[in-house]
């Protein structure tokens, strides 16, 4: 059984177009499932990446008590036995410990990529249920009743001038007006038919009706916007269950602009001032004072972080002293007596400014006061022992005596410096519990259980508790400045976290129609995998923190051991770590799949992608308000070259270097807008910039063209060397000579002048027209002149060409030449109508993609404007897809591919005819 | 009589619109020339694909020594013992002969290559072994093709048409060779249409037209005016009446032109010659003597090296192929596909290839409205003017040629192998098309293979040998004229 | 600069390419043309990084990267062999497919840490005084560049496959009368091709570096096709030439590092294309007919034997 082709004889001509459309549904098809799988395989790529850092952690781990035990010998070498027996009790060594934390950091943000991706994807309604949506309508028409007023004002005018006989104008009309444009938004009913009841034919009395409309006319209006505030104020406090005093400020602001508003004669632009206000509400103030009240009771333990960095600071004081004590004690054994007076001298001085810096403080000195009182004592007495000595050689009499001295004072700094901790620590405690309680306070005032902001509070505890981790790591054993600091940030980050989440609810929680609330409970998901993460990342550092404590317990007081039985030791207990952690990570992980199966989360996920998908790609590039400017901006270069390939394709001359051609246009349009025409730019020289950056394409590409005509070089492999070199270059002169004086890799942009027109106010260039009126002229070219008729003969048959006369050579190089001169055009008019300048790495591809076009296109001009249309649609949709789905850039060019493949491969199957042969 | 080597019996063929072959009968004998006859297009090489195994028969079967075969490829046919030298030679150029002969056996190359000496030297087929195949000529490339079947151990040889490019000494050669074959049992069969060769070599003859069997012959049953009848079913027109040609003043003269081949040697070593208005020079020689770059320097699409060429007394040696166009000369090449023709371009298209008038605009109703004006006087079959001009049959083809080229209003017509691959109501439109013209006062240039092409419609012969005229005779068809022309087409001075 | 680590460099940067060129030269020896290079090359350093950073062990890395580049060929192959399209539409489509799917597919791996090659002396060759550390310091991949080469220069020129590969590129016709099946030496030439090219993009991802970086072949694959042309078809040819572009690129990257000559990184950066095409130029100038310089006649043009009138 063998495949044969046949080939079709029977192909009628516009069969062709089904080849594009069957391969662009094909490609469609495929991206489709891409995407559905690259979503679909998203959740379990985050559990492996989740045990891939396990895998990692323990490794780093296992190799702790290697490297602790390397440092602890060399230090032992190195003869500071007395010093490196605090070092090494075991302590998980920094490096290595941070190492291994930060390989936990990719669990977190494994699962991090999962809460933002779930959330990305949900679709977000804009709509705002409740009277709140009346109040914002009625705003945005408020034209309608202030026309309604200006009518009423009229026809009162009209009545009277009627009544004193100056005019014979039509009340019916003024009325018709004034009605017609309050029923268009159903408002104010009764006034309405007051004013329909209005007896026309005698003046004197509609007079004084309509004035008496016009009297009750404000009124009605107030209340009309005050009740609908009202209602609204109660739905939003009730739902945000926010207190009322927060709102009154909020509201009564509202009001006053209301009224200024109409008694202002409703003026419209008052009126744009209450909506504003408005709309701050409907956003964020549902939460504002939420924030606020948190921020404030965050204030304490901000002063608390002020004053603890002065305490770490006279602490490190007392620590020089202690050490220059200790150095007076080594020289004294040694017999050197140089510096002694000296050091004492330093020693004295560290402890005055330690004990200086507390007294500045109020708060610290009233609770150091005792700490300052034995300080100055101290000091007293080492400046008593540094105006005791006398000369060196008085000090190397008694050095005996004073070594011993020295001794005392240095444990009495000691103590001191221990001391001074364990103050500040319960002082510092104290703080953070009366900080942390007065929150639990807020949550239970402001936050009601079992609804939307039982989330919120269960996000503070968290927030919270990742805190206080932080600050006991930074008071445990001393005030350590760094730990302190990172403290001090996550107290920061806290608040702002707070906000940002907020906001979030706030975008999120009223979108939510009903129907999506119940079937795909968004934020019960996001928070499910929030807390999971979260619980298991702190159990984690917990159960770290606490291995180290059993590695100091297990080594501390041991002096000498081998190697095999500290190792064992740490072994042992590094082991157990790990299981635990192991358990953690497995409970998270089954959490996270009894959380996903719960809600069929993933597969419905992303099937909401690819839907998703489809429509941006379907809808966003051509609708005028959203893609359609991108995508006529984007259709224009890839129609230019295009054009191009289809004339040299044509002849069967694969001209791949548009790319380069379309460089050297986008080049010269630079060039002569920023240093020939730069003087006095005026927009005569647009059409004279566009025509020589065409030259210059065509120069380019008459290169390739050249080459292959006289020296038979061919012609694929030389305008690709061509598209690089043109890259380059214009890279080089990115960096060189053009660059900008900014410190960003780009070139100053062209004088306003030569920018080309766009169309009113869109950014779509004019460069279109160029290119559609190029399009006319590549027909009239390949089908209504001899040349073209010779360009098709030398594609189809060069024998006959070079027979019927036509000179083969020339003909390759023009071709090229014009080729090149439309994608040097199109750069041109890209610089000029999009580009404005040149950044680094400008390298958008469009002469690459053009091969597809002319391809797509079948070699048909008309065609090829359609299909540029529908690409750079297309291209648009991706970009569009890539920013909502969070795809890879690489899809777009990996669909490309396909399409290209599939175009081919139906071309093929078009042609031929597949018969089965039977062996 | 030795027993059937091969047998075919009742070979369908059909081609989209044609049918190829319809029940043909033919078997070949151990140690036997047989020739099967037929004019072009009547299904001689289609057959003998089939056999070959290139195409397969639509119905019928094959018996190699009496049992059945299906032949699925060449290769599986050289397996079975069946050869055939194809008129276009399937050798690697880049390649010697060595490593032609050697490629798909397993045989080292030294063996190879004592073997390839010894099969030339028994056969009289003389090759160097380490020559490369684009060195040698035309006719060792055939003796290399040859030499492959016999290594291989080919029982059934065939050649198609080997002649068409040899010199008559080399044909000698090779029917010495091929007598050789058949006196050790090897079958050989032997396509052609030239009917004084076939006289000479076939022990029998089968006749073939239409694809369909006519007759098959012993020797002493047939002679050349009964196997032309069979071969045309009518009695075959071959004396055009013409009246004598009344030369009028000097069109075109060739003085010392010397013109170098594709391959870089010399393909015209100072030619010279004349033809006057109204009259038919036809050139006789073996192809690749220089026929085509003669036609190709008059035409202009080669350069001259040296000498002149004057046409109608002005020196056009340098000028372009449009200038040539314009000033009158018209060509129709011997390679119609390939390329006076376009093939995916209309015939439309294709009847304004070359043109005279210097139009800018192409309008496409015109030229059809043109287009319909030469299909109707040339006769031209063909569904419509927008089909594309590879659908039509080779006769149709050549029609569309020479209604261009006479559109031309030509002072001069270069015409090379104008009928070949023509059936015989084409070859008669041509060679009266190229009369008429005679008689118009338009001279011609024939460079033609067939002999009696050239005595049919020639007023003077000149003779061309390695670039050169050799010597001109009269278009007398008569034996010892045709031995002088052979002589001299072999290069022997006369 | 010493010499050593100029030629070491050299050759560093220039085994990706001469895997990819004697890939495809076999490819193009053969009859069919591919210019998918660029896409094969990332698609190879792509499954080599990720087969190396989950199991740990090159070889298989380099093993399997081959695999995945014969599959990916797999595709031109049946394109341009059995369904007889444009082969340099195919080549383009296949540049864009590899390029883009290991650009979506390795998003998650870049910038992470992988194990690579380390260099391996040849404890005899290497203390030659100059040529031992160039040629004999090198990770063992340059060794297999070595070999490589100049078994395939036997395989092609000396080898009676060698001989039905020729004469498949040169005239199938002649090929297919003995037997030869034109298709299965095409299919194989491709898919061996491409394999080879593969593991000269698997030698930038753990070899020359050890990560994964979008479109990190930077136009290898292009430079690789010109200089299939710039080598005549011949293996050997081609190792010279790679090892020239390697120095090329690698003085490029040194002259930025050292700044010693004060020529702009963008100038330097074009020097290979430049050279490539001066080269071709200048190759065809000396030589002018295409018999001569040995490009396969048969090159980019699908094979059918009933089609052959």
């Amino acid at each position: 059984m063998r495949f044969k082709l046949e080939r079709r004889l029977d192909i009628p001509k516009w069969a062709g177009i089904f080849i594009p459309i069957v391969s662009v549904v094909f490609s469609l098809l495929v991206m489709g499932i891409v995407i559905y799988s690259y979503m679909y395989s998203k959740p379990s790529y985050l559990k492996r990446a989740i045990f891939g850092a396990l895998n990692e952690y323990r490794s780093n781990i296992m190799r702790i008590p290697e490297e602790s035990w390397n440092r602890y010998e060399k230090l032992l070498k190195a003869g500071r036995a007395r010093a490196a027996i605090a070092i090494p009790k075991g302590k998980l060594s920094s490096n290595v410990s941070s190492f291994a934390i930060s390989r936990l950091e990719d669990v977190f943000r494994a699962t991090e990529e999962a809460y933002k991706f779930v959330r990305d994807t949900s679709e977000s309604a804009k709509s705002f249920p409740g009277d709140f949506n009346e109040l914002k309508k009625l705003h945005d028409n408020i034209g309608y009743i202030v026309k309604a007023y200006n009518a009423l004002n009229r026809t009162i005018d009209d009545a009277k001038s009627i009544m004193n006989k100056e005019c014979d104008c039509n009340l019916k009309e003024g009325i018709n007006s004034f009605v017609e444009n309050l029923s268009r938004i159903g408002v104010l009913e009764d006034l309405v038919s007051e004013a329909k009841s209005v007896d026309v034919t005698d003046p004197e009395k509609a007079v004084k009706e309509l004035e008496n409309i016009r009297s009750k006319f404000p009124e009605e209006v107030k209340a009309l916007f005050t009740s609908k505030m009202e209602s609204s104020v109660k739905f939003i406090s009730s739902r945000c269950s926010v207190p009322e005093s927060s709102w009154k400020g909020l509201t009564l602001d509202y009001e006053n602009n209301i009224d200024n508003a109409i008694s202002g004669g409703f003026n419209p632009i008052l009126f744009e001032k209450a909506s504003s206000i408005l709309n701050s509400i409907s956003t964020y103030y549902c939460f504002a004072p939420v924030v606020k009240i948190w921020n404030d009771s965050l204030d304490p333990l901000r002063t608390l972080h002020r004053k603890a960095s002065i305490v770490e600071e006279s602490y490190s004081q007392l620590s020089n002293a202690l050490r220059s004590s200790q150095g007076v004690l080594k020289s004294l054994e040694k017999g050197r007596t140089f510096f002694v007076k000296d050091t004492i001298y330093s020693m004295a001085r560290y402890v005055r400014n330690s004990y200086r810096k507390l007294e500045r403080d109020g708060f610290l000195s009233s609770v150091f006061a005792r700490r300052i009182e034995s300080l100055k004592g101290l000091y007293e007495d080492i400046n008593d022992l540094y105006k005791s000595l006398g000369k060196p050689s008085d000090i190397k009499k008694n050095a005996e005596q004073i070594s011993k001295k020295v001794e005392t004072l240095s444990k009495r700094i000691e103590s001191e410096s221990k001391g001074f901790n364990s103050d500040f620590i319960n002082v510092a405690e104290g703080f953070a519990k009366d900080a942390l309680d007065s929150f639990s306070g807020i949550q239970n005032k402001i936050f009601k259980r079992g609804s939307i902001e039982s989330r919120i509070s269960e996000y503070l505890d968290l927030l919270m508790d990742t805190y206080r981790y932080k600050l006991e790591e930074a008071l445990d054993g001393g005030i350590d400045r760094m730990k302190l600091n990172m403290a001090y940030s996550q107290l920061e980050n806290i608040s702002r976290n707070l906000t940002m989440f907020l906001r979030d609810i706030a975008d999120y929680y009223p979108s939510l129609n009903k129907k999506m609330r119940l079937s795909l409970d968004y934020e019960t998901y996001v928070f499910g995998m929030e807390a999971l993460r979260t619980h298991a990342s702190q159990d984690i550092v917990y159960d770290s923190y606490k291995a180290k404590d059993d590695m100091d317990r297990a080594l501390s007081g041991k002096r000498n051991m081998s190697k095999e039985e500290y190792t064992k030791i740490l072994h042992g207990i590094l082991e157990d770590h790990l299981n635990r952690v192991y358990a953690i990570l497995t409970k998270l992980k089954n959490d996270l799949n009894s959380l996903t199966k719960s809600f069929g989360q993933v597969s419905r996920v992303s099937w909401i992608a690819v839907g998703s998908a489809y429509k941006q790609l379907s809808t966003w590039p051509f609708i005028p308000s959203q893609g359609l400017p991108d995508t006529i901006n984007y259709m224009t270069p890839l129609l230019f070259t295009g054009l191009g390939l289809v004339l040299v394709f044509q002849m069967k001359l694969w001209n791949i270097g548009a790319e380069g051609q379309f460089y050297l246009g986008v080049m010269t349009a630079l060039w002569l807008s920023l240093f020939v025409f730069d003087k006095h730019p005026s927009a005569a020289e647009i059409p004279v910039i566009l025509l020589l950056g065409g030259l210059a394409g065509a120069g380019w590409a008459a290169i390739a063209g050249a080459l292959k005509a006289f020296l038979n070089i061919d012609e694929i492999v030389s305008t690709l060397m061509l598209n690089y070199i043109a890259f380059h270059w214009m890279e080089y002169l990115v960096y060189g000579p053009w660059k900008a004086p900014t410190n960003f890799p780009e070139t100053r942009e062209i004088p306003h002048q030569l920018f080309l027109p766009t169309f009113g106010t869109s950014r779509v260039h004019t460069g279109i027209l160029i290119a559609v009126s190029l399009s006319v002229v590549v027909y009239l070219l390949m089908k209504k002149t001899w040349w073209g008729f010779d360009l098709r003969v030398i594609g189809d048959n060069p024998n006959a060409a070079r027979y019927s006369g036509v000179n083969i050579a020339k003909n390759i190089v023009l071709a090229m030449a014009v080729s090149g001169f439309f994608a040097g055009l199109g750069g041109a008019t890209q610089m000029l109508g999009f580009e404005h300048k040149l950044y680094h790495g400008y390298a958008p591809g469009y002469g690459y993609t053009g091969i597809i076009i002319a391809w797509l296109a079948r070699l048909d001009p008309w065609a090829t404007i359609l299909v540029s249309f529908l690409f750079g649609g297309f291209l648009v949709g991706g970009d569009q897809i890539q920013l909502v789905l969070k795809l890879p850039k690489a899809m777009v060019v990996a669909i490309e591919g396909v399409i290209l493949f599939s175009l081919i491969a139906s071309e093929v199957l078009f042609k031929y005819r597949i018969r089965v042969v039977r062996k | 009589m030795s027993s059937t080597l091969l047998e075919v019996r009742g070979i369908v063929k059909r081609f989209p619109g044609v049918l190829a072959l319809n029940g043909v009968n033919f078997d070949l004998k151990e140690g036997e020339v047989h020739t099967l006859l037929g004019e072009n297009g009547a299904g001689k090489t289609t057959l003998m694909n089939i056999i070959f195994g290139l195409y397969k028969a639509d119905e019928g079967e094959i018996l190699f020594r009496g049992k059945r075969v299906h032949i699925k490829s060449p290769y599986h046919a050289l397996q079975l013992g069946i050869g055939m030298v194809q008129q276009h030679f399937t050798l690697v150029p880049s390649f010697t002969v060595t490593e032609n002969v050697s490629l798909g056996t397993k045989d080292p190359p030294n063996k190879v290559a004592a073997r390839v000496k010894e099969i030339s030297e028994e056969f009289g087929l003389e090759v160097d072994p380490y020559a490369k195949i684009w060195q040698l000529s035309v006719g060792e490339r055939q003796r290399v093709e040859i030499i492959k079947l016999l290594y291989a151990g080919a029982k059934v040889v065939i050649l198609d048409e080997p002649t068409a490019v040899l010199t008559p000494q080399e044909t000698e050669a090779l029917f010495k060779a091929v007598r050789k074959m058949t006196a050790q049992g090897t079958g050989v069969i032997f396509i052609s249409h030239k009917l004084n060769e076939v006289m000479e070599i076939s022990d029998r003859v089968t006749v073939l037209r239409k694809g369909t069997v006519v007759g098959t012959l012993k020797r002493g049953e047939f002679d050349k005016n009964k196997l032309a009848q069979m071969m045309v079913g009518r009695e075959v027109v071959m004396e055009i009446e013409r009246e004598k040609a009344k030369p009028g003043d000097l069109v075109i003269k060739v003085d010392d032109v010397y013109a170098k081949s594709d391959k870089g040697h010399l393909a015209l070593n100072g030619i010279s010659f004349e033809i006057r208005a109204g009259e038919i020079l036809g050139i006789a020689g073996v192809a690749g003597n220089g026929q085509r770059e003669l036609a190709e320097v008059i035409t202009g699409l080669r350069k001259v090296e040296n000498g002149r060429v004057e046409f109608m007394g002005r020196d056009i040696t340098n000028s372009s192929v449009i200038e040539r166009i314009l000033a009158g000369i018209a060509y129709i090449p011997q390679d119609r596909k390939g390329v006076a023709l376009s093939p995916n371009l209309s015939v439309a298209e294709n009847l304004f290839l070359r043109r005279k008038e210097k139009k800018i605009w192409f309008n496409k109703s015109v030229i059809y409205e043109h287009a319909r004006r030469y299909i109707d006087e040339y006769k031209i079959k063909t569904p419509s003017p927008a089909t594309a001009v590879k659908y039509l049959s080779g006769g149709n083809m050549q029609k569309v040629v020479i209604a261009r080229e006479f559109s031309l209003e030509p002072r001069l017509i270069i015409a090379v192998h104008p009928t070949r691959g023509l059936d015989v109501a084409s070859m008669e439109f041509v060679y009266r098309s190229l009369i008429k013209a005679r008689d118009e006062g338009v001279a011609v240039l024939l460079l033609a293979g067939e002999l009696y092409e050239i005595f049919n419609l020639s007023d003077r012969v000149g003779v061309i040998y390695e670039g050169k005229i050799v010597g001109y005779t009269t278009p007398d068809p008569s034996p010892e004229n045709v031995e002088k022309i052979g002589l001299m087409m072999a290069g022997v001075a006369v | 600069m010493n010499i050593e680590g100029l030629i070491g460099a050299s050759i560093r940067y220039g085994t990706p390419l001469l895997f990819a060129t004697v890939g495809e030269i076999i490819t193009e020896r053969a009859g069919v043309l591919n210019l998918g290079l660029e896409g094969l090359m990332l698609m190879g350093a792509f499954t080599g990084f990720v087969t190396a950073y989950s199991t740990g062990s090159l070889w298989l890395a380099f093993f399997l990267a081959m695999v995945v580049g014969a599959l990916f060929a797999l595709i031109h192959a049946f394109m341009s062999i059995t369904l007889k399209v444009n082969q340099v539409v195919s080549g383009l489509a296949l540049t864009m497919l590899g390029s883009g799917l290991s650009g979506i597919l390795g998003r998650a791996y870049v910038g992470r840490p992988a194990v690579m090659f380390q260099p391996v002396a040849i404890p005899g060759l290497a203390d030659i005084p100059v040529v031992g550390p160039a040629f004999f310091k090198q990770d063992p991949l340059v060794y297999v560049g070595y070999v490589l080469t100049f078994f395939l220069a036997w395989f092609i020129f000396k080898t009676k496959a060698g001989l039905t590969l020729r004469a498949v590129g040169e005239e199938p016709a002649a090929a297919d009368a003995r037997g030869i099946n034109v298709f299965w030496v095409r299919y194989l030439a491709t898919l061996v091709g491409g394999a080879l090219t593969a593991a000269g993009g698997a030698y930038l991802s753990l070899a020359a570096t050890s990560m994964w970086m979008e479109n990190m072949t930077a136009g290898r694959g292009w430079i690789a096709i010109a200089l299939v042309i710039f080598a005549a078809w011949d293996p050997i040819k081609a190792m010279l030439g790679s090892y020239l572009f390697g120095f090329i690129m690698s003085l490029q990257f040194r002259l930025q590092a050292t700044g010693e000559v004060h020529v702009s990184a963008n100038l330097l950066l074009m020097l290979p294309y430049l050279v490539t095409l001066i080269s071709m130029i200048l190759f065809s100038l000396s030589e002018n007919f295409r018999k001569r310089i040995g490009a396969p006649s048969a090159l980019g043009v699908p094979y059918s034997r009933e089609e052959k009138t």
